[in-house]
């Protein structure tokens, strides 16, 4: 997929950085809150309550390329969104040098839960068309308001619970594990009332190894594959779902269908897919996410290690 | 002996007597004519009811040849004075013949067998019950001039004869004699097993009526041991005689009780060999070394007090003058076959009473252990292999450890119902296990008695092979039974599991000594099961074999139990390690060579109509077989949710491919191909100038519409 | 149903979830209250009032009139359920209205009109977009013009609003939505469709012009948020007429006129949304 667009834009990016963190007007130390490599900065180590917080932007565009080109009266936008408490508030910065922008955004603690986007885009004149959007940022930054998001965004959340004891997971008391899903997150659960689960899973005898492995990479299976079989009754035309729905078969759909691009291979399954083999194909993908056939294969090599001897 | 003893010991100067006469061959009633006293003088002083007077002593001395003094200080005539041979029993008149000690062949021998037997004799042979039994095993290879000098002490010349003789025969007795005969010939060297033990009894008793020395050197399968001993049925005996080549064993005694007045040096020799023939004479077997005994015909020899010479000349010289045995078997091998250097010989012992009697050895502190042993192994008088102290921690450390807790009260107990468990490596657990002894057939009828044994488990180590076995032992503290448990929970860690059960819980109760009987009943001859044997079913009332099955279940399922792990509280665990891996849902990078087309670049602009005029160029994968068919999308980005898509008012190709409707036709042996595009405005959603457009290409299945 | 809870409380999305099979969402089975109300946990804040509006709004609007409710119930609700944006962005107090608090309710305004009627999962335990009360507040919070509810009213007069423009992202910058729903009162845009095609026009002519910049917004005052979200208790929310929201800031009206400008003129030019104009 290539992008084109309608007036001249810049070929370059923009960089926006952070210059501190002031929170309630005291600046907060940098190298333990802010993570240039990373592009995070993180707010759940402070420790006390706070009201607000304001980051200083500075944002600079490649200045030989911006001058020389038909873009007039150059501007940079600086945004702050958080999509789980819509908030999207945007601010000018102001006129920091050549190319060059600074100023402050503002976040308040009871606008957001988890993780607020730092971004923005450059705006200019071009062809007597204001406010056209010329660059974006490449890189933008990220503020963790939690250490441990409740449901991570990057993870599968995985629970022991005993299945007996808790009423949703009654019935499923004589299995294993079992998978749910909403729309937040999916859940795997480990029975924790089945025997020898969890010994065997969290177990850290180095001989038991290939045994745990490749248990936990048949539950992995069995989840990946319900997984996205839940992930596309959610997709619509050609639209990636959003969430958790969409990252799983960001991830799955390169398996499924190797021969097609992802953006291809969600519009084979939103179409309701021709593809007979669609489940072995998902089967597959869901062996390959699980890393089966390298935990099998060591299972199998270590009982060949252990028959021979008969004591 | 003291100097006066000759005034306050008549009952030893009488025994001293007696053998000096024995030894001359002269009868009391001869002494009695020598010394003109009568024939019941005589008798008096020997059986010693009287004493004689100063002049007669010194008379006697004369007669009988003897120094000045020596009655006082009781000499024994020197040895070289020939009393002292071999005494071979005749074949029996009937004709029957022993081919071979029938007890020997018993059961399986080897060395470690050996090592065992003679040590669990040792032990139960306790003489001051507050000290330890200290047993030595000393293993000598001699030759040369040694070797010549001990077959002189031994009077070999005279043996080898009659072995050479029971050696002709076809039975597997007389290939081992053969073979040892053989062997020393051809290598020159003699093997000796010396087996010492302090503070034991010694062979007490009279040379042929019931007692230790009786049971020992004389009898076939006299246990001599009452009750609860761990010696079984006399067979032990008969495996120290089977560690020898030649079936030869010299024994000498320091007695815990004087017998005919005197102690230490009580020496005897006896060869067990099988019918032979010889000289047209036939012989049932053993012969014995000792000093004849006219008083039982010409087969009996009987014991004599050696001097110190004599007993360091057979290599029998004791250490201390503490009582004991020491067994010297000549012409030492392993019957198992398996060791055969001194090193692995000595070995062999070390681990065989390592592995048997760590339980005696352990000690705590301010107590001693009942049993000490060390090994040691030398060649013509040079150590091969310095002595070593057996250490029951190094051979046995996690169930030396378990008892040695238990001893001293450092064990962890179940408190009410809660369960028990391991938490650290050191952690020695104690639970009770309930064995209900039933009543004897001859008692009255009545309840089983409730004994509580006691059960440690204690953890290993990830390299102990044996590990997770229960080992079983009672009063004796030998290990009866050794079982690998089975069904062992996932997860559960190592461990090693030592019952006591009967006296070995140390306490000083009835249901304890019962159960002792009880399992002692249910032991076989090797000892090594505790199981419904014909003892224990003709003891006991019925019953009896499912009250051992039970008590057995019980402790394996103790054992499971307390090796399980705890399932934690659930929740706040995070999830597994090896699950982690596997649940990652950020994007994975897309491969930089993938296996289908992509767009590579779109160049263009909008024309009068507000149409996109494109040149799109495409990559294409590696070579294949067929055509791509290749449908191009022209789509606008929004700032979220679902993209537009536009229709194409036409297609031209422009390279490597061909336009069938909406659908591109593409060479599969080239790698790019590229395509000329104008958009349809009728199907934009907005103006082409307010949207940033977007071109890819997907996969069409059917040839274009 | 069982007994009105006294306060309100949240319950974890998966918990939720498990309660919904096929014979809830058709209102065959009814919901185990019981456990439900054992597995929530428990808030600091009175369920009754809250109640009380679901309530009045099957009182006051036939069955066959449901839809109308939603403009008449958001903005009650935003003045009643006084909630700060992190707050609201807890699903776990949305299941908790849905499945402890007012079931009834979900059944009432949800329950589709075909063959076997049955619930839409997602109105249960969904995004807020989509869940019953989460769509309502949400579409109060975000299309207020500070205290002023009416632009609520009328975003939710149409459902194709709340069904399509909810969702878009575009729709935060707050200009961006009142300048939306501008078009729909003075008429620019009437149908379904024609919103839809609006919408669509928004979102992609937003890639290459920044709304943000075009018509800056003003910050919301949080602090006067903060004091009208904690004078709940003495607030008194008129059921008759347009409540009145937290006093936060308006939105510079120069910039919804910037917009609404430049959306009619995406929608006009927009040549998609001339077929369907015809279509229509």
């Amino acid at each position: 997929m290539r992008r084109i667009a309608p007036y001249p834009v810049l070929a370059d990016e923009v960089t926006l950085t952070v210059h501190e963190v002031r929170l309630d007007d005291v600046p907060l130390p940098y190298e333990s809150t802010v993570s240039e490599r990373d592009r995070r900065i993180a707010l759940h180590l402070v420790g006390k309550d706070w009201s607000t917080v304001r980051l200083v932007l500075r944002a600079a565009a490649p200045r030989h390329e911006l001058e020389a080109g038909p873009w007039k009266k150059a501007a940079f936008v600086a945004t702050a969104s958080e999509r789980r408490t819509n908030v999207h508030t945007a601010v000018k910065l102001d006129w920091g040098g050549p190319a060059e922008w600074v100023g402050e955004v503002e976040l308040h603690r009871d606008d957001h839960v988890d993780r607020v986007l730092i971004s923005g885009h450059l705006v200019a004149t071009v062809d007597d068309v204001e406010g056209r959007v010329i660059a974006d940022v490449a890189r933008p930054w990220t503020v963790d308001l939690q250490a441990n998001s409740p449901t991570p965004r990057d993870e599968i959340a995985v629970r022991w619970a005993d299945f007996a004891k808790v009423p949703q997971l009654k019935r499923h008391e004589e299995s294993p594990w079992t998978v749910s899903v909403t729309d937040e997150a999916p859940i795997l659960y480990l029975n924790s009332g089945f025997e020898g689960l969890r010994a065997v899973l969290t177990g850290t005898k180095a001989s038991d190894r290939p045994a745990r492995e490749l248990l936990a990479s048949q539950i992995a299976v069995s989840l990946w594959t319900t997984l996205f079989n839940e992930a596309i009754r959610h997709v619509e035309g050609t639209d990636w779902p959003d969430g958790w729905r969409g990252m799983a078969l960001r991830r799955m759909l390169p398996d499924v269908f190797p021969e097609r691009s992802p953006d291809d291979a969600l519009r084979e399954v939103g179409r309701g897919t021709t593809a007979p083999d669609l489940p072995t194909r998902v089967l597959h993908a869901a062996i390959k996410q699980a890393k089966a056939p390298r935990s099998l294969a060591n299972f199998i090599r270590s009982l060949q290690k252990t028959g021979s001897e008969d004591r | 002996m003291t100097q006066d003893g000759i005034t306050q010991d008549p009952e030893a100067f009488g025994a001293w007597l007696a053998r000096q006469l024995r030894r001359k061959g002269m009868s009391q009633s001869e002494l009695a004519a020598k010394l003109d006293v009568t024939r019941a003088a005589v008798s008096a002083w020997i059986t010693g009811r009287a004493m004689p007077r100063i002049e007669k002593i010194q008379a006697i001395e004369e007669v009988l040849g003897l120094a000045a003094g020596a009655s006082v200080t009781r000499d024994e005539a020197p040895e070289s004075s020939g009393f002292i041979r071999w005494q071979y029993r005749p074949a029996h008149i009937d004709g029957g013949r022993e081919l071979g000690n029938a007890a020997a062949f018993a059961f399986d021998s080897s060395l470690a067998v050996t090592a065992r037997e003679a040590a669990q004799n040792s032990l139960d042979e306790r003489f001051h019950p507050d000290r330890s039994v200290r047993v030595r095993f000393t293993l000598h290879e001699i030759s040369g001039e040694r070797l010549r000098r001990f077959q002189e002490a031994i009077l070999w010349d005279d043996l080898v004869p009659h072995i050479k003789a029971a050696g002709d025969t076809s039975q597997k007795v007389g290939r081992v004699l053969a073979n040892g005969l053989r062997e020393l010939g051809e290598n020159g060297t003699l093997l000796l097993l010396r087996i010492d033990d302090y503070n034991a009894h010694g062979l007490t008793g009279p040379e042929y009526d019931d007692g230790r020395f009786a049971a020992v050197v004389r009898r076939q399968l006299d246990s001599h041991k009452k009750g609860t001993a761990g010696g079984s049925f006399g067979l032990g005996k008969a495996t120290v005689w089977g560690a020898s080549q030649f079936g030869l064993v010299i024994m000498n005694s320091t007695l815990s009780e004087p017998f005919e007045g005197r102690r230490e040096r009580r020496v005897i020799g006896r060869i067990d060999l099988p019918w032979h023939k010889l000289d047209g004479e036939e012989y049932a077997g053993p012969a014995w070394l000792g000093e004849p005994d006219p008083t039982r015909g010409e087969a009996a020899a009987r014991s004599w007090w050696a001097t110190e010479r004599t007993v360091q000349e057979l290599y029998l010289a004791r250490e201390s003058s503490d009582p004991g045995t020491s067994f010297l078997i000549v012409g030492a091998y392993d019957p198992a076959g398996e060791a055969t250097t001194l090193e692995k010989l000595h070995a062999t012992l070390v681990q065989a009473l390592a592995t048997n009697f760590w339980a005696s050895m352990v000690s705590t502190e301010g107590t001693a252990p009942p049993l000490e042993a060390s090994v040691v192994a030398l060649r013509n008088g040079d150590v091969v292999v310095p002595e070593e102290r057996v250490n029951p921690h190094r051979y046995e450390p996690a169930r030396s450890r378990a008892l040695r807790a238990f001893l001293e009260g450092k064990t962890i107990k179940r408190e009410g119902d809660a369960d028990v468990r391991i938490t650290n490596a050191d952690d020695v657990v104690e639970v009770a296990v309930t064995l209900r002894v039933p009543r004897r057939k001859t008692e009255a009828k009545g309840d089983p008695i409730e004994h509580r044994a006691v059960l440690l488990v204690t953890p290993t180590t990830d390299s102990d092979e044996r590990a997770n076995h229960v080992v079983g032992m009672r009063g004796t503290r030998m290990t009866v039974l050794d079982r690998t448990v089975s069904r062992l929970p996932f997860g559960a860690v190592p461990f090693q599991a030592v019952l006591l059960a009967g006296t070995a819980t140390g306490r000083d109760l009835d249901e304890d000594a019962r159960a002792e009987e009880f399992l002692r009943a249910a032991e076989p001859p090797e000892h090594n099961a505790w199981k419904a044997t014909e003892d224990l079913t003709t003891t006991y009332a019925r019953g009896a074999a499912t009250r051992l099955r039970d008590f057995l279940g019980e402790v394996y399922a103790e054992v499971r139990r307390v090796v399980t792990p705890s399932e934690r509280a659930a929740s706040d665990d995070g999830p597994p390690a090896v699950l982690r891996e596997l649940m990652g849902l950020h994007p994975t990078p897309p491969p930089r060579r993938p296996g289908y087309p992509t767009v590579r670049s779109v160049t263009g602009e909008l024309n009068d109509e507000g149409a996109w005029r494109l040149r799109v160029e495409i990559r294409l994968p590696e070579e294949r077989r067929d055509p791509w068919f290749l449908r191009p999308i022209l789509r606008f980005a929004t700032r979220s949710g679902p993209k537009p898509e536009a229709r194409w008012a036409k297609l031209v190709a422009e390279s490597h491919c061909e336009v069938s409707g909406d659908v591109l036709i593409c060479d599969p042996n080239e790698r790019v191909a590229v395509f000329a595009g104008v958009s349809d405005v009728s199907s934009h959603p907005v103006p082409a100038h307010m949207a940033m457009a977007e071109v890819d290409v997907v996969q069409a299945k059917d040839g274009g519409r | 149903m069982s007994d009105v809870p006294s306060k309100l409380g949240l319950l974890p999305d998966e918990v939720a979830g498990s309660f919904l099979n096929a014979g809830v969402l058709q209102n065959a089975e009814p919901l185990p209250q019981n456990e439900i109300e054992r597995a929530s946990t428990l808030i600091d804040r009175d369920a009754e009032p809250v109640r009380e509006l679901f309530d009045e709004a099957m009182g006051r609007f036939l069955s066959d009139e449901r839809t109308a409710a939603d403009a008449w119930l958001a903005p009650v609700l935003h003045a009643t359920l006084r909630l700060t944006r992190r707050e609201a962005a807890d699903s776990g107090l949305w299941n908790y209205l849905a499945l402890r608090l007012a079931p009834d309710y979900v059944y009432w305004r949800h329950l589709s009109r075909e063959a076997a009627p049955t619930v839409a999962r997602n109105r249960f335990v969904g995004p807020f977009h989509t869940q019953a009360f989460a769509r309502l507040w949400w579409a109060a919070e975000l299309f207020r013009d500070g205290p002023d509810y009416g632009p609520v009213k009328v975003a939710c007069g149409n459902q194709d609003v709340l069904n399509t423009v909810l969702r878009l992202e575009v729709i935060r910058h707050r200009p961006t939505a009142q300048a939306i729903i501008r078009l729909l009162e003075t008429g620019v845009v009437r149908t379904g469709r024609e919103v839809n095609a609006l919408a669509q026009a928004v979102n992609t002519a937003g890639t290459t012009l920044s709304y943000e910049a075009l018509a800056p917004d003003e910050p919301r005052d949080t602090d006067a948020y903060r004091d009208w979200v904690e004078a709940a208790d003495e607030a008194v929310v008129p059921f008759d007429r347009l409540p009145r929201g937290p006093e936060d800031g308006r939105i510079p009206k120069g910039s919804v006129d910037t917009l609404a400008k430049l959306f009619e003129r995406l929608f006009v030019d927009s040549p998609a949304a001339d077929a369907t104009s015809e279509e229509s």
